[in-house]
Formats: structure tokens, C-alpha cells, sequence
């Protein structure tokens, strides 16, 4: 299963990923609208300065994943490929997913009484938060790839 | 007697006896699963029938799984009542008189509502609130009433008022406890919730017992509910009630077999029970508290589905402990989120308390130190990044004191590390 990693010594707190996640998720499909947009999009993903260093707080997709036994709807269940996918028309926004969720990675869309959480774009090549990040902070893989490419240098 | 051999055998079809075959399944393909419901219907959220009752979802939206479910995994799902468990023939019967053999047994059989005795209640329009069949009849019922007394204030009761209000009916709640919630929250975050309701239109009675149901005859000559009396003389008009002061697990298929109980069924940290063979989870199980050791039956979604998920990994025999229950409770009332986790009244002269409150924006927080571990907490209004601190609350390890000030009034973020004390855990 190929998902999210954060490389926090690579990132500067540009939050272009943020961006990026916004306009994916919006209606308009363009940043500039979507401020006007009801209800408005949130980004999934969220950089956070933590002391001297940034952190991108991002769902994991966990493999036993606190969130799937939380949701009372059967809103969060694992796909068939492993990823914990979130079907916004199950969810009643009661937020017991957030309230297990061990690294804050999933939000409240108020005014939907949805919540929401990263889906991994799976009709992406590359979700656009990792394709924004010029400093290649957020690398897209399956974790023997990122151990691989990454974990090393 | 039709005698059919198998393999696992799952009494219910709610959170525990669900995750329990969906892990059995991936950890045994070939295995034959059995599940055995009194309820002839896909996988449901009992959690879900205040939101059915109140339209806000439809009765599609109750079911967890898809039509394709019992197929899908291969599961054969039987309608029937489980009277009783015989552990020497390994076997559970049927009320049809039906024999169903097992090797490994779980029983998630839940729990159901208590009703302690009170005159009157035999008279029409009165109901319980646990079943999609519960939900349904009060559905059914509802247009015919203006108003409506919930008896119990607590999560089932609330949530139930909450139903009827979305359908317009005035609704007075009647709780014995000095508060609501009194099991998952404080005095203060219960003052805000009373508040809350109030504003919305709803009676809120406390430390209060209703004491009779009154009743007349309907056009039908049935004799239906007409009102109640409380024990401080007043009378409240109503066209039905909703009883919700409790629940007890359900127990009695074990009677006699040698399946220890006290409240509930007695489970190992494997969730087994004294039998071997024999594993309970979900709100029939009485498991250990993660915080304090004692025993317990904690009975909400994310523990039954937790130990619905251990107690198949054993059944399977993949050894995995359970770490103990978490109490966990998330509501949204009148709009406002509130999130409860871990122990959030310690006995007085015990821990220390941070509190941040802003009762006209809605906004309470409670963090519980004790021994330098976070123990429990309360979010009102903001809940997001709750899950932060239930984690802390879980993990037992010594918190920064200074982090939990700087959350007590900001947002709720995971910055990167566990926000723990030096030399701790």
C-alpha cells in the first residue's frame, strides 16, 4: 500500500501541500474559488511549526487503524487495498474518529457534519501535496520505497 | 435435530461479533463461520437509531456492511435465539430446539435495556430505544404525539430526545442523577448542556424519579399514556415515553453452563471466559479497566469493536492481549461537540485539575493530572484533536505539564513527538 511520509529535516513550512490538498478537494477545482465555495474545503493535510522544526500532520492510513473500530457507521472501513477510506455518505459527523485518532489527523467539516481526513487522491499518479512539495518533504510510496529511498540519506 | 458441524460459532451480529469474523476471516480463509442473531438483518449501529428516529439518516445508512457482507466473507449467518450454552457437548441451542456444535464460541450477545418495576408501565405508548425494531416503533408512534418524557439523561436517553425533538415533539427529560452524562462527564460540562437544551426548547429534570405513568382510555378503548408523575408531586402531560436508565448485559444464555459472571461475562486478557473455548467481547463482557484495573463492563462502540478484533486473533490462534477499556464517549448535543475520555471526576483530595471554560462560546475543557499522567479529560465546543489526548490517556506516560496548559486553551495538535516528561516512559 502506497501512502504519505513525512520528512520533517526536509521541510520548510512552505504549506504549498496544503494548498495543493485545498484546490484538489474544492468543487471548482481552482484555488482562487475556493473561498467562495459552501461548504467551504478544508486541507487535509496541515504544517504545524513544532519548536524549531515543521510537522505535517497527515492521515497514516494505520493497518490497525483506531479509527475504523471508533466510527459507529461503518463510515471508515479499509479498501481492499489497505487504505482507510472515509465514505462521507455514511458519516453523521458524531466524531468518534476524532476522538481516537492518536495524531489529530482528522478534522471536522462543520457546516457538513462530515468529518474528514486524507484519501490519498487515489485518481492521482501522485497525490498533490507530495507533487507540490518542492523540497520533496512528503514522499509517496509504499513504505518498503520509502524505507529504500529515503530513511537513508 | 438437524446437528451441523463447525468451527467458529459468533452469538450477535453488532460491533464485537462483526470485527470478531472479519478478523477470524482474514486470519483463517478456509475456517466455517457461523453467526447466530435473534435479529434477521445485516449488520447495524444501535449507536445510529436516536439519528433514524430523528430522519436525519435512512434506514440504509444503520447497516455497517453491505448486502454483500455474509457473502462476501464467506460467513454463514443464521436467524435464532441462543437459550443456552452447553460447554461439555460444545454446543449452543436454539429456542426452535435447533443444535449448533462449535469449537471456538464467542458470545457477543450485547446487553439490553433495564427497566426497573414502575406503575403504569404496562399501559401503550411507553418504549425503549435499543434495537432498529425499537426505533421503528417509536417512528411509527411518534406522529401521534405532541409531547414526550425521556426517563434517563444519560448518552441513549439524550441522544433519544433528541429524535423526537427533530420530529417537533416537546420533549422533558427526567434524570435521578444530580446531573447528565453523570457517567462521562462533569458537573460543569453538564451545566452547559442543560443550558444548551433548554435554549433548544427541552424540559431538563434532575435528581428526579418518575413515579407513576398516568394513563386514559384512547378512542379504541386501549388504555394509553397520558402523562407521568414525578416524585416531586408535579404531573407532566404526554402522549409517550422513552424509557432509557439503563442497560444489562445479556446473560442468561450462560446460566448454569459454568461461564463465570458477575455483572457481565467475566473475560481474560485473551477474552476468554472461565470456559476454554468460549470468548466473550463487546457489552456482555466484563474486561478490565486500561487506567485503573478493575473489573468492568465498558460498554460503548470502540471497546466492543476492540475486543471483538482480540477475541478473533485468539479464536484464530493468534495470541494478542487486550490492553483493558478505555472510557471513550463522544456526543454532539445541540449542535456542540462534547468528548470524554478516561476518568474525569477523581475522588476529591486525588490528582490535580487544569480547567479552561467559556460557558457563553460553548467552550469547556478538563484535563485530569494524576501521578503526572494525563488520566482523563473533557472537550466542549472545539473537539478537534481529542484523539491527542485519549492517545496520552492510553499510552500512561508522563505528560509535559507546561504542553497541557499550552492545550487547554489552543488548538489540539500532535507536534511531531509525544509532548512527554523527561525520564518518563
Amino acid at each position: 500500500m502506497q501512502k504519505l511520509f513525512f520528512i520533517t529535516k526536509r521541510c520548510d513550512g512552505c504549506q504549498a501541500c496544503e494548498v495543493a490538498c485545498l484546490e484538489k478537494h474544492s468543487q471548482s477545482q481552482s484555488i482562487f474559488m475556493t473561498k467562495m465555495e459552501q461548504p467551504s474545503p478544508q486541507p487535509r493535510i496541515k504544517v504545524k511549526k513544532s519548536g524549531s522544526h515543521y510537522w505535517a500532520t497527515v492521515c497514516q492510513h494505520c493497518t490497525d487503524s483506531m479509527c475504523v473500530r471508533a466510527c459507529m457507521t461503518g463510515a471508515m472501513q479499509y479498501s481492499l487495498t489497505g487504505e482507510v477510506s472515509h465514505n462521507t455518505n455514511k458519516c453523521v459527523g458524531c466524531w468518534m474518529c476524532i476522538m481516537v485518532c492518536p495524531l489529530g489527523a482528522i478534522t471536522t467539516l462543520n457546516e457538513a457534519k462530515k468529518a474528514s481526513k486524507c484519501d490519498l487522491c487515489k485518481d492521482e499518479m501522485t497525490p498533490p501535496c507530495a507533487a507540490s512539495c518542492s523540497r520533496q518533504a512528503l514522499f509517496y510510496g509504499t513504505p518498503e520505497e520509502y524505507e529504500m529511498k529515503v530513511a537513508g540519506d | 435435530m438437524r446437528v451441523i458441524d463447525m468451527h467458529y460459532l459468533i452469538i450477535g451480529n453488532s460491533a464485537a461479533g462483526v470485527f470478531a469474523a472479519e478478523t477470524i476471516r482474514g486470519l483463517d480463509p478456509d475456517g466455517q463461520i457461523t453467526m447466530i442473531s435473534n435479529e434477521d438483518c445485516l449488520p447495524y449501529s444501535r449507536c445510529l437509531t436516536s439519528y433514524y428516529l430523528g430522519n436525519e439518516i435512512s434506514e440504509e445508512m444503520m447497516y455497517i456492511r453491505d448486502k454483500a457482507f455474509y457473502t462476501e466473507t464467506g460467513i454463514d449467518f443464521q436467524v435464532g435465539y441462543v437459550e443456552r450454552v452447553d460447554p461439555d457437548s460444545k454446543s449452543v441451542l436454539l429456542e426452535s430446539g435447533e443444535k449448533v456444535i462449535y469449537d471456538k464460541l464467542l458470545i457477543a450477545t450485547g446487553s439490553s435495556p433495564f427497566n426497573p418495576p414502575l406503575e403504569g408501565s404496562d399501559i401503550g405508548g411507553i418504549f425503549e430505544l435499543r434495537t432498529l425494531g425499537d426505533a421503528k416503533a417509536v417512528a411509527e408512534f411518534a406522529p401521534k404525539a405532541k409531547n414526550a418524557v425521556v426517563m434517563g439523561a444519560g448518552l441513549v436517553g439524550l441522544k433519544g430526545a433528541h429524535g423526537l425533538h427533530e420530529l417537533g415533539i416537546n420533549v422533558t427529560i427526567v434524570g435521578s442523577a444530580p446531573q447528565v452524562l453523570r457517567h462521562s462527564i462533569d458537573i460543569e460540562s453538564a451545566e452547559i448542556l442543560t443550558r444548551l437544551l433548554e435554549e433548544d426548547g427541552y424540559r431538563v429534570h434532575i435528581n428526579t424519579r418518575v413515579t407513576k405513568v398516568l394513563g386514559e382510555e384512547d378512542a379504541d378503548g386501549r388504555m394509553s399514556v397520558s402523562g407521568v408523575l414525578l416524585n416531586t408531586g408535579e404531573k407532566i402531560p404526554c402522549q409517550m415515553i422513552i424509557r432509557a436508565v439503563g442497560v444489562r448485559p445479556n446473560v442468561k444464555l450462560v446460566r448454569d453452563s459454568g461461564v463465570a459472571v458477575n455483572y457481565g461475562i467475566i473475560v481474560d486478557e485473551e477474552m476468554q471466559t472461565s470456559v476454554k473455548d468460549i470468548y466473550a467481547a463487546g457489552d456482555v463482557a466484563e474486561a478490565f479497566d486500561l487506567l485503573t484495573g478493575e473489573k468492568g463492563v465498558n460498554a460503548i462502540w470502540p471497546s466492543a469493536t476492540e475486543q471483538g478484533i482480540i477475541a478473533g486473533c485468539n479464536m484464530a490462534g493468534v495470541k494478542r492481549n487486550y490492553q483493558g477499556s478505555l472510557a471513550l464517549n463522544s456526543a454532539v448535543i445541540c449542535g456542540v461537540g462534547i468528548i470524554s475520555a478516561g476518568l474525569v471526576n477523581l475522588p476529591s483530595g486525588e490528582g490535580s485539575v487544569l480547567r479552561a471554560s467559556e460557558p457563553d462560546k460553548n467552550f469547556y475543557r478538563k484535563f485530569v493530572i494524576k501521578d503526572g499522567c494525563l488520566v482523563g479529560m473533557i472537550m466542549v465546543g472545539d473537539i478537534e484533536g481529542a484523539g491527542i489526548l485519549s492517545g496520552l490517556i492510553r499510552k500512561k506516560a508522563k505528560v509535559d505539564v507546561k504542553y497541557l496548559q499550552h492545550m487547554l486553551v489552543n488548538p489540539i495538535e500532535y507536534p511531531g513527538y509525544l509532548p512527554v516528561e523527561r525520564g518518563g516512559q
